[in-house]
């Protein structure tokens, strides 16, 4: 039961270990959100380079959008306008329509977004090219390297879960086997 | 000839994957009535998906000539599904034919349950590769091995493959005794599927089995807090069983009550099974990474037993600890055949047993874990 003990508290410290040790990089990775992730987030989804946002602005009505002008400041698209539509849900357009009163959310050079608001579009970014991309099984095996530190944070949740139930369980059964003796 | 094609006008709206889906539908009531595989959910999936193939299908929710009509079946799958309601009422039942007293008498079991669920975690850095997140993560929660869980997690996702996901599921649930002993005997040596397991009935009081689905929703909600309706709604079935004073809600909760969700379930699950959305290169990829996800949950659970063993005296079968796949109680009936094949001597239908049911309570865990990591 000691050795039992002794191993599964060190399964726990490893698991800890390595998922606290991902966890800190995602988060030192991501401090300070600007237009600059923005940008990045566009050019990773339309695998295109240089894409620079200069207008962000929210459609209100039944099917509130967000639309992104840019401009392609390298590549062979140097120079070229650049639009594009996303959806909004409920929250996303409350959240941005609260930047500023007028639909225009964000102008190169006069205003600025905060944190949660790059947040919000980066999310509604992601979010219309993932339903776009429905039916697309182009691997990217960089995925799975990516979603390993949910793998031992997963197990590791069970295993505490787990490991609580177990303790809490020795104690009762020894604690009502007293009283019934 | 007008009064013809009226009649029958409605034929010239066939198409072949329409007859495609009336043909898988008809093997998975074939596989339900011929080979009794999960009848209870195949049978009713199996017809939902002709009623829903139909041309023009008055059972789902279509728009003729701009009027929008809902059927029957798309208005139980909003009423029931959508909203995660039926599998949850369907827990309750579940959790009320759950019998832990194996399981309390020797807690440490429950080790084998958390690491059955490896399989989850790997098939979502596999599902990952080809899927987005929220369609991954419903993808790997087939390895939860559990119908409720899983319609819980990918309704909640938003997944797009529901259908395919929930095929998936009940199938490979069926297919455990298949699936298994092939794992099993690859990762073990014949002598140490001869380990033999004493088992000493310790007591386990009335007290203990009261309050252990109590703290067991109080701990697993601090840690997932999504999970809180899937594990409260287990344990609230298991808390009527075991109180003693609601017999007759207990029984109802374990033969109509489950039965009836069961009936709504299945044959609503089937709106997802619509040709345009079911037939598409996806679902193979789907059962594919749900047949992964059963492999790799055997194989945790295996190899586990097996890194103890390296620091136990007393040796652990570690057939034990395939047993911790959900799949309750086929899992467990599997390892019990298994090592009474190799020792006709060799009883391991109490530890298999306690193991199979924290495989249930694991695979709520995981689930929670993975709503509240993607949800």
């Amino acid at each position: 039961m000691k050795k039992l003990l002794l191993v599964f508290t060190t399964l726990i410290l490893v698991l800890s270990l390595a998922s606290t040790f991902a966890l800190a990089n995602e988060a030192t990775e991501q401090k300070n959100y600007s237009v600059n992730d923005i940008n990045a987030k566009l050019c990773e989804v339309l695998e295109v380079e240089g894409l620079s946002v200069t207008t962000i602005t929210v459609v209100p009505g039944e099917q509130s959008k967000m639309v992104i002008y840019g401009i392609f400041t390298s590549g062979k698209n140097e120079g070229v306008i650049w639009s594009g539509e996303y959806d909004l849900t409920a929250d996303q357009y409350l959240a941005l329509s609260k930047v500023n009163d007028s639909a225009l959310v964000y102008e190169a050079g006069k205003t600025e977004l905060t944190n949660y608001a790059v947040v919000t579009v980066i999310t509604a970014i992601e979010a219309t090219h993932a339903n776009l991309d429905i039916g697309d099984l182009t691997p990217n095996f960089a995925n799975f390297t990516r979603e390993i530190k949910y793998m031992g944070l997963g197990m590791l949740g069970i295993f505490v879960v787990v490991g609580a139930l177990i303790i809490i369980t020795y104690i009762l059964n020894k604690i009502t086997s007293k009283k019934q003796a | 000839m007008n009064a013809l094609l009226e009649v029958f006008g409605n034929v010239s709206n066939l198409d072949v994957p329409m007859v495609a889906m009336w043909l898988i539908g008809g093997v998975l009531i074939y596989l339900a009535i011929k080979k009794d595989m999960e009848p209870t959910l195949l049978l009713p999936m199996g017809f939902g998906a002709i009623l829903v193939n139909l041309p023009l299908s008055g059972a789902v929710e279509r728009t003729i000539d701009g009027f929008f009509h809902e059927g029957p079946l798309s208005t139980l799958y909003n009423a029931g599904i959508a909203n995660e309601l039926f599998p949850l009422i369907l827990f309750i039942g579940i959790g009320a034919m759950i019998d832990f007293g194996p399981l309390l008498s020797n807690p440490k079991l429950m080790l084998f349950g958390a690491a059955a669920q490896f399989g989850i975690f790997f098939t979502l850095c596999m599902a990952s590769v080809f899927f987005d997140t929220n369609d991954a993560a419903s993808i790997a929660i087939i390895g939860a091995a559990d119908g409720p869980t899983s319609i819980v997690v990918a309704q909640a996702l938003d997944s797009h493959y529901i259908g395919a996901i929930m095929v998936a599921a009940y199938s490979y649930m069926a297919l455990v005794p298949i699936i298994q002993p092939p794992v099993i005997k690859l990762l073990t040596t014949k002598k140490e599927r001869m380990i033999r397991m004493e088992y000493v009935q310790a007591p386990v009081s009335k007290t203990t089995k009261i309050l252990f689905p109590i703290i067991l929703t109080v701990i697993a909600s601090l840690v997932a807090p999504d999970s809180v309706s899937l594990i409260g709604f287990l344990m609230f079935g298991n808390l009527i069983r075991e109180c003693g004073v609601l017999d007759s809600l207990s029984e109802t909760a374990q033969k109509v009550l489950a039965n009836l969700v069961t009936i709504f379930l299945g044959i609503t699950i089937a709106c997802q099974m619509q040709a345009d959305k079911f037939l598409q290169p996806a679902t193979l990829l789907i059962m594919g990474l749900g047949l992964i996800a059963f492999i790799f949950d055997t194989a945790g659970g295996v190899l586990f037993a097996k890194f103890l063993n390296l620091f136990l005296k007393k040796k652990i079968n570690p057939m034990i600890g395939a047993a911790g796949i959900s799949a309750f109680p086929m899992a467990g009936r599997v390892v019990h055949k298994m090592a009474l094949k190799e020792d006709p001597q060799n009883f391991l239908l109490m530890q298999s047993t306690g193991v199979n049911v924290s495989g249930q309570i694991a695979s709520v865990i995981a689930g929670g874990m993975i709503l509240n990591f993607f949800g």
